[in-house]
């Protein structure tokens, strides 16, 4: 393919992100706005705070990934944006843009899935991952584990029943009042804890099939709490958070553990917003070492909501010519 | 001059082109919550067969609100990307300004919206004017239906002349406004249909003329006239003075 550059927009959640992709395929700009600061006194994302804030960033944080690019907007093939799951009208913001773009260029217009987005940042890194593998995303609003016999082509083989893992971390980060986002506040929290401290549940595992639930580990959480408030003891919330992250931990890697033994497979991605959980990230390692597999994950910084990534799945849609029209809308709970 | 007109505010989408303030073009229909589907197809189609190039407009005018934010939203990120790309001068427009068509003939004008909760958008215009923003009274505002009376009793000097209500909040609080009126003093009379709708080809023609007034602004800057905080920013500030008189 002669040199392609796909400019991408990600606005699904409260990340402003614009960048700017070419062959391989390849980061040229990566521009993120995070609107943390304006949603934490909140305990979470407030949507409609976000669909404002995007609104804000939009046109900033575009004309930023072309400037750092060293690109004019009149050198580009093809304009992409996030078209869902996520928040709508966080969503239309970003889907607006970028089709505005698209026509104004006179070009074609990708929208991209953006759990599709979390595997694909896997192939910024590394452009030769060998087939078939396994992948596990993992996410504020996704977990799941697919196997792909070749990039494109993927059959689901679990999901959550319930909570996202990343939801569960949120969740019991606000319950315990230690701050949002509440991942890495766990992950800090836990760091000088016990993770074998308290005895948690660790649900599906050894069942059928590959689905996740933590719905009863965070009640399992709060029961604990709850009980120790009644006899007036104290909670070491180090210990908790520990314990809480292991047993999470433990619940993904069990489930993948199962599938690697069932379906044959050359590689292991780990993808999503909790893949930048240090725990996960090398207790997937070690299965990945045991199987003798090639293991990916994206360095931190793409793990998190980004358009680099999305910009990635995108410049494989652009090499099928697999466009969309301008009438085409984004999708809240779009599946893979 | 050729100007391109869009209301993504209501469930009625409308896109008109005018030229020279002369209107060409005027698809309007209504859409639900289908904005973002239907906005660019429409922006093109009217283009197209009209024989134009978004890069020959002039003039953007667009309904920057009250309304619904996530329409307002998918229209001002449109304009905002072709900003990006093309050069033209940007009109925002209220979406009262052009529920009232027939501002030219005597009266007082209340155009509406429904701003939910049992209020609605509107503002106070005076008839006998070739522009919305000549007539105006009152800055857009969200007010309880129930004290509609008293806000045309604060603004009104004349209260022989007739009210005229318009726009989609008046059709859908007709009987509530019914209600409201009949102990005033207010003559008033409700229309329907054309006036309702803010309608593409109105902005087109109001961008040209308001253009020529110099009401401009950057694009860039432009945000929607959201006149209400996001309920959760009501929430916290509620909760932290509560906490603050508790403490």
């Amino acid at each position: 393919m002669d040199d392609k550059l796909i400019l991408a927009i990600e606005t699904s959640c409260d990340e402003t992100s614009a960048a700017v992709i070419g062959n391989g395929p390849e980061i040229r700009s990566n521009i993120v706005a995070s609107q943390i600061d304006w949603h934490k006194k909140f305990g979470g994302v407030v949507p409609e705070i976000a669909s404002r804030k995007h609104l804000e960033l939009i046109e900033p944080v575009i004309d930023e990934a072309i400037s750092e690019a060293g690109i004019e907007y009149k050198d580009l093939d093809a304009v992409a944006a996030t078209r869902g799951p996520g928040l709508v009208g966080a969503l239309l913001v970003g889907f607006a843009a970028a089709k505005g773009l698209a026509y104004s260029l006179d070009l074609p217009f990708i929208g991209v899935n953006h759990v599709a987005g979390h595997i694909y940042a896997n192939f910024l890194m590394n452009n030769e991952i060998v087939s078939p593998f396994i992948c596990l995303t993992v996410s504020g609003g996704h977990t799941d584990l697919l196997y792909f016999k070749k990039p494109g082509e993927y059959r689901f083989l679990g999901r959550t029943r319930d909570d996202a893992a990343g939801e569960a971390f949120d969740k019991i980060a606000r319950f315990l009042e230690l701050g949002y986002p509440g991942g890495p506040e766990i992950e800090k929290m836990a760091k000088t804890g016990a993770a074998e401290a308290i005895d948690l549940p660790r649900a599906l595992v050894g069942e059928e099939g590959y689905d996740f639930s933590f719905s009863g580990l965070k009640t399992a959480v709060i029961n604990y709490v709850h009980n120790a408030d009644q006899r007036g003891e104290e909670v070491d919330k180090n210990d908790l958070s520990a314990s809480f992250q292991q047993a999470v931990v433990d619940s993904l890697t069990a489930r993948l553990e199962k599938a690697i033994g069932d379906f044959k497979s050359e590689s292991i991605l780990l993808a999503g917003g909790v893949a930048a959980n240090q725990v996960l990230r090398k207790e997937v390692e070690k299965i990945a070492c045991k199987f003798r597999l090639d293991y990916y994950v994206p360095p931190l910084k793409l793990c998190t909501d980004n358009a680099a990534m999305i910009g990635a799945a995108a410049y494989y849609r652009y090499a099928d010519a697999d466009f969309d029209s301008l009438d085409i809308d984004v999708k809240a709970d779009l599946s893979m | 001059m050729l100007s391109l007109g869009i209301n993504t505010a209501t469930n009625y989408l409308g896109i008109g082109l005018a030229e020279d303030g002369q209107i060409i073009s005027d698809f309007n229909m209504t859409v639900d919550q289908s904005h973002n589907r239907r906005l660019l197809p429409g922006i093109r189609y009217s283009l197209d067969q009209q024989g134009i190039k978004l890069d020959e407009i002039d003039i953007i005018g667009a309904v920057v609100g009250p309304g619904s934010f996530t329409g307002l939203r998918i229209a001002l990120a449109t304009v905002k990307a072709f900003g990006l790309i093309n050069k033209f001068e940007f009109v925002p427009i209220s979406s009262l300004d052009t529920l009232v068509p027939t501002i030219e003939r005597q009266g007082y004008y209340l155009p509406m919206l429904d701003a939910r909760r049992k209020r609605v958008y509107t503002a106070l215009y005076q008839g006998g004017f070739t522009l919305p923003s000549a007539g105006r009274l009152s800055y857009d505002s969200a007010v309880k239906v129930s004290r509609l009376a008293d806000y045309l009793a604060e603004n009104i000097i004349d209260e022989n002349q007739y009210i005229i209500l318009s726009g989609p909040g008046a059709v859908y609080y007709r009987d509530k406004l019914e209600e409201v009126f009949a102990g005033s003093k207010f003559n008033y009379c409700l229309t329907e249909g054309y006036e309702n709708t803010g309608q593409g080809g109105i902005i087109a023609r109001l961008a040209y003329y308001y253009y020529k007034e110099g009401l401009v602004k950057n694009i860039r800057e432009v945000t929607p006239e959201y006149l209400k905080k996001p309920q959760a920013e009501i929430n916290w500030q509620r909760e932290q003075k509560e906490e603050n008189e508790d403490g």
